[in-house]
This record gives structure tokens, sequence and C-alpha cells, in this order.
């Protein structure tokens, strides 16, 4: 119904080519996500300012909701949609998302060239205020060849410099630092590897190269109790775009550890 | 005599670009929704001049020179260092080009005829401010792209373009006027293969 | 529809007979007033009365012209009535003389600014249009060569091909939003290649020699 509604035509740039109705229904920009999520547009993409009286309607809104979903994602099943639709659309505590402010942030995969040999690289980067505007920043980095060469271990396994070894002007560092694959047990508890500066070091030296974005996704936490995420899809027929393609429901104390989840660490 | 006008001309001119510089604003206060909608249409006003350009570089009767000549005015229309990042629907790898090496593999596309047309759809983001205190947006255009080869081959895809394109605020003083001015310019294009 | 005929002729004969009733019984009444013969008014009297009566004409005369009436005054002036009533009745005339003077020049100065708004309008429309034809000309060139030509055409009516083109593409209040200022080389080989219509002309500065020096356009039309 919706979906039909959206084959406004605008100003031609062209001649006629044919039914535009999916250009419209597809869910162009993740900023278009945030404005149909919010009712913040009209059906054919013009915005509504605050203080329109439809900006932000939620009845309007509630159809615009019910199409931002993967309709193909059998695990975001009808129930946990509609549950989630309610608590976002709630008439007296409703849910909008915020661009600049929200806790929200990316998920970039991208090939690198590590010496000739491709590998990807997860890159998390998130919005930052600085001076007159807003930025994207690394926050956060993961790499399969980082992690596997900085492996997290039980401290029994550990290995040490003995507590004695200052009264031979820690003679011990010689061996210590020969043996590579245990670098990482001599530094102190709780020691987190930066694999964010790792990259900037490889990148810097010329050992790793950027070759191409290969995926994108957002991870949304504004929702209190709700985790989603969003994905393009790049296919035919109306439910296409900017997407959620995953949902859940994550209780505020569990979100921390959520988190730590889709940073693979 | 001549030479003398085409001087002043010059320091005109000189002096115009001095200008836009020193006055750049730094500051300026949240756009009335009247101001931004004649931005949001300026800046799609560049983008169907864009996609004009295009059609005219990738038509195999525009004469060599003529499409040198659009070339250079479709570079007029871009920030410094813009580039395009390409992908079909077989690869999700996207290739970056130099928006200039972009138009000459256009203009050198071995098609006997070549169709480059445009959807109505358009969408236009927000405007945001970046750190520097331009701001930047996204213009998300269609386009089915036609070549015939000699022995009447033909291939055709459809892309979607989404366009960067920076608006800042200047002033320059024009006639002994002080004239503010959006300067519009584009930037990074991502160009992504789709099913119509 | 006689009868209505005669009961009008009847009404009208009526109105006759009392008229000529309160006629006569108007006279009886002015011919019983009549005064001795020693308030009958003397020469001056008379002449003071006239220039009075003569006065009051003026002042309510719409139609006489203004050089008319400044002759007649003069005329009563010339009789040296020193008459408290007459000498204000002047001073009151002098003051119409005045004032129908300043409007009359008044007049005459809009008339002339019209005539020069008129003309400065009709000097600056035939170059807009003249101009705007050349704008269709090279949007709807069926070649390059011929939108060459048009453009080379047009350039002869600016003072150089890099005149300063500025495009108005909002208002609010007193803040106007051009687009980047551009030259008039270029904007007519943007309407070649864009083949687009020309965004409506708002103003035009010429140099001493008549050439453009400066257009202003606008999206707003």
């Amino acid at each position: 119904m919706l979906i039909t509604s959206l084959a406004y035509s605008q100003d031609p740039l062209g001649e006629y080519l044919g039914d535009e109705s999916a250009f419209y229904a597809e869910t162009k920009q993740v900023n278009q996500f945030f404005r149909r999520f919010n009712n913040e547009e009209s059906k054919d993409g013009v915005r509504y300012n605050p203080g329109d009286k439809k900006y932000r309607d939620l009845r309007e809104r509630k159809n615009y909701l019910d199409i931002l979903f993967d309709a193909q994602n059998s695990s975001i099943t009808r129930d946990l949609k509609q549950q989630f639709i309610a608590d976002v659309n709630n008439e007296t505590n409703p849910t909008f998302l915020d661009f600049r402010n929200g806790d929200w942030f990316s998920e970039v995969a991208a090939k690198f060239d590590y010496r000739g040999q491709e590998q990807i690289i997860y890159l998390y980067l998130r919005l930052e205020q600085d001076r007159k505007g807003y930025k994207w920043v690394l926050h956060h980095v993961h790499s399969d060849k980082y992690s596997s060469m900085m492996p997290e271990k039980e401290s029994e396994e550990k290995k040490f410099i003995h507590p004695m070894s200052h009264e031979l002007d820690f003679m011990n560092l010689n061996k210590a630092f020969q043996d590579t694959d245990h670098l990482q047990d001599y530094a102190v508890k709780g020691y987190k590897p930066d694999y964010l500066t790792m990259l900037l070091y490889d990148i810097k030296r010329g050992d790793l190269k950027f070759k191409t974005v290969t995926d994108v996704k957002f991870h949304f936490f504004q929702v209190d109790n709700w985790y989603f995420e969003i994905a393009e899809f790049n296919r035919s027929g109306m439910n296409r775009g900017w997407l959620i393609s995953s949902l859940a429901k994550v209780p505020e104390t569990q979100k921390e550890n959520f988190r730590k989840y889709l940073f693979r660490e | 005599m001549k030479s003398i006008k085409y001087i002043f001309t010059g320091v005109f001119l000189l002096f115009l670009q001095l200008n836009t510089q020193l006055f750049a604003q730094t500051n300026e206060p949240e756009l009335a929704p009247g101001r931004k909608a004649a931005i949001d249409s300026l800046a799609l006003e560049k983008v169907r001049d864009l996609s004009k350009y295009i059609s005219i570089i990738g038509d195999k009767e525009t004469p060599f020179s003529e499409a040198n000549r659009v070339i250079e005015r479709a570079m007029e229309l871009f920030a410094e260092g813009a580039q395009m990042g390409v992908s079909s629907l077989n690869s999700q790898e996207v290739k970056y080009y130099g928006v200039r090496t972009y138009f000459r593999r256009l203009m050198a596309l071995n098609y006997d005829k070549v169709k480059i047309s445009w959807f109505n759809i358009q969408y236009i983001s927000d405007l945001e401010r970046q750190p520097d205190g331009r701001y930047v947006g996204v213009i998300t255009i269609y386009q089915k792209f036609e070549g015939i080869s000699e022995d009447g081959m033909k291939y055709q895809d459809t892309t979607k373009k989404d366009i960067t394109v920076f608006v800042e605020r200047k002033q320059t003083q024009i006639g002994g006027r002080l004239i503010g001015f959006w300067d519009v310019l584009l930037g990074d294009i991502r160009v992504s293969e789709t099913t119509q | 529809m006689k009868s209505k005929n005669l009961l009008n002729n009847f009404h009208l004969n009526r109105s006759i007979f009392f008229l000529a009733i309160v006629i006569f019984a108007g006279l009886g009444v002015s011919s019983c007033k009549k005064q001795p013969s020693s308030t009958v008014p003397t020469a001056e009297e008379q002449r003071i009365e006239k220039a009075k009566a003569d006065l009051r004409a003026l002042l309510n005369d719409n139609d006489m012209s203004i050089e008319e009436m400044e002759n007649r005054l003069d005329a009563i002036k010339a009789l040296n009535i020193e008459d408290p009533e007459v000498v204000s009745l002047i001073a009151q005339v002098e003051a119409k003389i005045a004032r129908l003077k300043a409007e009359k020049l008044r007049e005459e100065e809009d008339a002339r600014r019209r005539r020069e708004e008129e003309m400065r309008k009709q000097r600056e429309s035939e170059p807009a249009y003249k101009l705007n034809s050349y704008f269709n000309r090279i949007a709807g060139a069926a070649s390059t060569d011929e939108s060459n030509f048009q453009i080379s055409q047009a350039l002869t009516m600016f003072s150089s091909p890099e005149a300063p083109v500025l495009i108005i593409i909002a208002k609010d209040g007193d803040i106007v939003d051009y687009d980047e200022p551009t030259t008039i080389n270029k904007y007519l080989n943007y309407l070649k290649d864009q083949k687009k219509k020309a965004d409506a002309i708002e103003n035009i500065v010429f140099d001493d020699n008549g050439k453009i020096k400066e257009l202003e356009l606008t999206k707003l039309r």
C-alpha cells in the first residue's frame, strides 16, 4: 500500500525509462533510513521540517517502520518485529533515532594487502563532534591476523620474567624477546593490544595497503533494551536498500558485552 | 589596447578570488527552511548538469575537441581530488578512479553507439556540517547505460550514483557590492550497479 | 394606460398651481420689506461688494487656468480696496494660486520622471529582449557551429567575455543568496551544453559605451 503510493514522479531528469517504483520504495541512503524511521519526510522523499504537522507523526510513522526490515530474514519474526515497532512508536514515549549524538556505529569490512597477501580487516567508526561540525572517526579495529598474533590466554599458561631478574640487570629479557609467540605474556595484567595502533603502524611502514571496502553495516543501540543492525540490500523488488538486517532484545545491562561481541573481542 | 583590457580583467578576477578567500565566512546561524530548499535545488541542478555533461562526453557523435572541452567544464563542478568508486553486481569490490580518468574512459569507450539516460528519481540527504564549517550532503540518482558494439552486441546496465555535495557560504565583491553566494562543489561519487 | 396619464397630468397641474401661489406670496413679502432711499448703497460699497463677489467666484472656480486667475486677481488688487474682508479674500486667492502652481509643478515633474523611467525601461528592455533571444537560440541550436555563432553574436553585447554574471537563488528578507558568480562567456557555453532555459534577467548594468558590464539573473521566476 505504502510502496505503491511511493511511486510519485518528481521533476524529470530525462526521458521516461520505465517503472521506477522500486527506486522510490528503496531506502536509498542511511539518511533516508533515519528520516523514514523518524517519519521526517514525505512519501516522495521531501523532508519535513520540525514544526510541520506531519514531522514525526506517529500514525504515518508506523507504515514506514513496517517496511524498514529485510523481509527475507526469517530470524526477524513477525512477533519480534511488532514488539519492536510497538516499543519504538509508543505513544507516550516514542524513540527517534539521533544521527549526531545517538549510540550507533559503523562496521566497515575492508580488503587490505599485507605483503602480497589479501586480508579482511574490520574497521569500526563512529561520529564525533569536532569544531564546527562532525566527522567519522576510527575507534576500533579487528583483524584475525592481529588477534591470532596476540591470543588471549589463561594466566596459568603465561610465561613470565621471574621476580629476581632485577639482580641480573634483567638479562633474561634477551630470552623473552626472542620468544616472539609469547611476547604479550610479559605484559601487565589486563593488557589489551591496541589493534588500531597496529593497523596505523603497518600502513605507515608500507607493509599494509588499503585495497577496497567490501561491506558496510551499522549497529544501533539507541532503542532501550533493543539492538538492531542495518545493511544495504542491492536486489530487485521493493524491499531493498538500507534495511534492518538483524534485530534482538538486549537488556541495557548486557549491551556492553554485546558490543564486545560485535567488536569480535 | 585589447591586451590591456585582458590584463585588467585578469587583475579583476584575481581580486575576486582573493576576496573570496578573505570573506569566506566562519560562522553562520541555522539556515531558514526556504534557504535550505534553495541550496538543495542548486545542488541538484549541479548534479543534473553533471548528468548532461556525462551524456555529451559518452555520446559518440560528440567531436573529440568538444568532448574535451566539456570534460573541462564538468571538472569545474568538482572539488579537487574527487574520485569515483565503482562496483558491479558480480563483485562487491569497489574500484577507485579519479573523476578525470572516469571521463576519459567514458569518452574512449569502444562502442559504436552509446546511450546514457537518467531516471526521474532523485534523493537529497540532509546537509551536515563538517569540522571546517563546510556543509556536506549526498544526492542519489539512477542512470541507465546502453552501449552497442560494431557487431551489434548490446551491453546495458543501471547504476545508482551517490554523489557527495560540498556547500560553503562565501562572499565576494562585484561592482562595488558585497555578494553572498553558495559555493557548491561535487565530491566523491559512489557508483554501484543495481537492478531496476 | 390612458387613465394613468390623465392622473399624472392632474398631479403636474396641481404642482404648478401651488408653485405659482408660493412665488406670488414671496413677491408680496419682499415688496413689503423695501427700505427708504437713505439705505441705497454708495458706488464705493457697490465696488467692494462686486470685488468680494468676484474674489469668492475665484475661490470657488476649479476650472479657470492659473494665468486667468492671476489676471483677474491683479485687476481686483489694482482697485486698492482696503476693506478687511476683501484683503482677506485676496490673501485666500493668492494662497490658492500658490497651491495650484505647486501642484502643477509636481505633476509636471511626475510626468517627466515617468517619461524618463519609460525611456530607461525601453532602453533596457531592448537589450534584455535581445539577450534573452540569444539565450534561447544558443540553448535551442541544432548544431555546435550554430550555437557557437550565436554565442559570438551575444558576446558583442558585452563589454568583455569576462563580464560577471550573478544568479540569485534565494531571498530571505534582506539576505540575497547567489550561485557562485560566473562570467558571460562561461554562462553562454553552459546554456549551449546543457540546452536548458536560461534564468530570468533581473538587472543589467551598462558601461559608458552602452555595453553590458554586469548581468544579474534570477532563479526565482
